[in-house]
């Protein structure tokens, strides 16, 4: 018999770690005002902006942005080059109780992206007080490999890992890095509190390797905190600016057909895509407990591409999704399924190495 | 007042003030956390402020807030591609409080069907409430619940065999 009652659920579910707040309630509410009311601002500058730059479209050959976005770049930025790198090091990660990703490149590029949680003043390079948006800087040749030999001195990174850590993590952290011709990959997640299915689960990190990869974290993604600045070709952040999209029709968590994702599209949107073979994700999410699978239908596609499905989807009405419209561009298409009312349709950027701009990518 | 649309800012913050732990208890069953869960209420009552011209009195304020609360909590979780397990309290011996066997069940069963148990049983939402709060129709409610309890069934006669 399943036993569902109040005094039940009041034991299991976690306790409240802190009292009501309205004070807070009411200054996120203030700030998020004032943001969109800038945001309406900023927008009626880019409009003005882009009006400049289209009149001196050929006195300009180059449009660089040197603060971050969320979603397709503004009309004229250049795509940030070379296109296409080799992947030295990723790290997905949290420092403080902010997010990070961190993508470095033979070329000496270091891509980064920082989520920031509530709160926080808005940093000058950031695209919002949320997130930071893709910025770039460059290191040169002996930079990328100070922070190649940091992460390898540790001796973690002879062979691929997955860890528990004992202490709370998020539920999922790495590093991968290029060595002996491969890239490495060390995944460390938070320890399950189920001790039944602990065993079934990664091996325990031990208190070494935790406080290692830990200090590791904070110094691949944030390496302006300690490197020399002769580490550094060009230290100026710049966005980083896609030459390629990816569109994600993200089935979550339940399996929805992709017919039954294009239907509610605009017929000018549901032609482009036609005329691409998506790739089918499947994945798990959820607790580690708690696993379900997860499909997304991915779509490559150009800038202008992009541009022109988001006109589409514009047209046809469809919303934003606000619930992350602080970290991404994406839109939300009633669905006729008995199990999901609604999917989300993502552009998620493309960056040098092929990878979509998402942790694991 | 009959026709009136719209929620008042003192009618939010009485809603908040009455049923804030209700509220970030059953948002940490999504988000696993119980900092982000109060994050996600917190963020979700700032939503509703702003949104609250748009509510149209169809149903019960509480119910219109909590999809926001859940929409907030599932977010989160999006955002990081990630949940992290409900802790495990301890009793005073140090060992797992004996409802170990049911949250491990609720932890397996798909999100939805989960929320739906917190908001009946523990929530106390009629099922029209919890419709407009999971987005789904008022019979939906019932085979959510139905297919809930089937599998927690099925579950814990498994683990006692």
């Amino acid at each position: 018999m399943t036993d569902l009652d109040y005094t039940s659920l009041d034991r299991i579910l976690p306790a409240a770690t802190s009292s009501p707040d309205w004070g807070d309630v009411m200054s996120r509410f203030r700030v998020e005002h004032g943001r969109r009311r800038r945001r309406f601002v900023v927008a009626v500058t880019a409009i003005a902006l882009v009006a400049v730059v289209s009149a001196s479209a050929l006195a300009v050959r180059a449009f660089f942005i040197d603060k971050g976005f969320i979603g397709l770049p503004p009309v004229g930025a250049t795509a940030s080059t070379p296109k296409r790198g080799d992947l030295v090091l990723s790290a997905y990660g949290v420092t403080g109780r902010s997010r990070n990703k961190v993508w470095v490149y033979r070329d000496g590029r270091v891509i980064w992206q920082r989520e920031y949680p509530p709160g926080r003043r808005e940093r000058p390079e950031s695209a919002n007080a949320h997130s930071s948006g893709l910025l770039e800087r460059r290191l040169t040749p002996r930079g990328v490999e100070l922070l190649r030999s940091e992460i390898l001195s540790t001796g973690l990174f002879g062979r691929d890992r997955e860890l528990s850590m004992a202490r709370p993590v998020p539920f999922f952290n790495y590093i991968h890095v290029r060595n002996g011709g491969r890239l490495v990959r060390v995944t460390w997640h938070q320890h399950p509190p189920y001790r039944r299915l602990a065993d079934s689960l990664y091996p325990l990190a031990t208190r070494e390797q935790a406080t290692a990869l830990q200090r590791l974290t904070a110094r691949v993604t944030e390496p302006e905190s300690w490197l020399p600045a002769s580490a550094w070709r060009d230290q100026q952040v710049r966005a980083y600016v896609p030459a390629r999209f990816e569109l994600w029709y993200g089935a979550w968590p339940l399996d929805v057909r992709l017919s039954d994702i294009l239907k509610p599209l605009p017929a000018s949107a549901r032609e482009l895509l036609r005329t691409k073979r998506p790739r089918r994700v499947a994945g798990r999410v959820g607790s580690p407990t708690n696993l379900v699978p997860a499909y997304a239908y991915v779509f490559r596609v150009t800038t202008e591409e992009a541009r022109s499905l988001r006109r589409a989807l514009v047209a046809a009405g469809l919303d934003v999704d606000w619930r992350i419209d602080d970290v991404a561009l994406a839109y939300r298409a009633e669905v006729r399924h008995p199990n999901a009312g609604a999917i989300t349709i993502t552009f998620v950027p493309i960056l040098p190495h092929g990878g979509p701009a998402a942790p694991g990518g | 007042m009959i026709g009136r649309r719209g929620a008042t800012l003192d009618e939010l913050e009485a809603l908040y003030r009455s049923r804030f732990e209700v509220f970030a208890r059953v948002a940490a069953s999504v988000t696993g956390d119980p900092d982000r869960a109060r994050d996600a209420v917190q963020e979700a009552f700032a939503t509703a402020l702003r949104k609250r011209r748009s509510f149209r009195r169809e149903g019960p304020l509480e119910a219109w807030v909590w999809r926001i609360v859940l929409n907030a909590a599932r977010s989160d979780v999006r955002r990081s591609s990630q949940a992290l397990a409900y802790e495990e309290p301890l009793s005073p011996n140090g060992h797992p409080v004996d409802d170990a066997e049911l949250r491990v069940a609720l932890a397996r069963l798909p999100e939805r069907q989960r929320t739906a148990v917190f908001l009946r049983y523990y929530a106390d939402l009629d099922y029209a409430a919890i419709g407009e709060a999971l987005g789904i129709s008022t019979g939906s409610v019932g085979a959510t619940l139905n297919a809930a309890h089937a599998a927690l069934r099925s579950r814990l006669e498994e683990v006692q065999a």
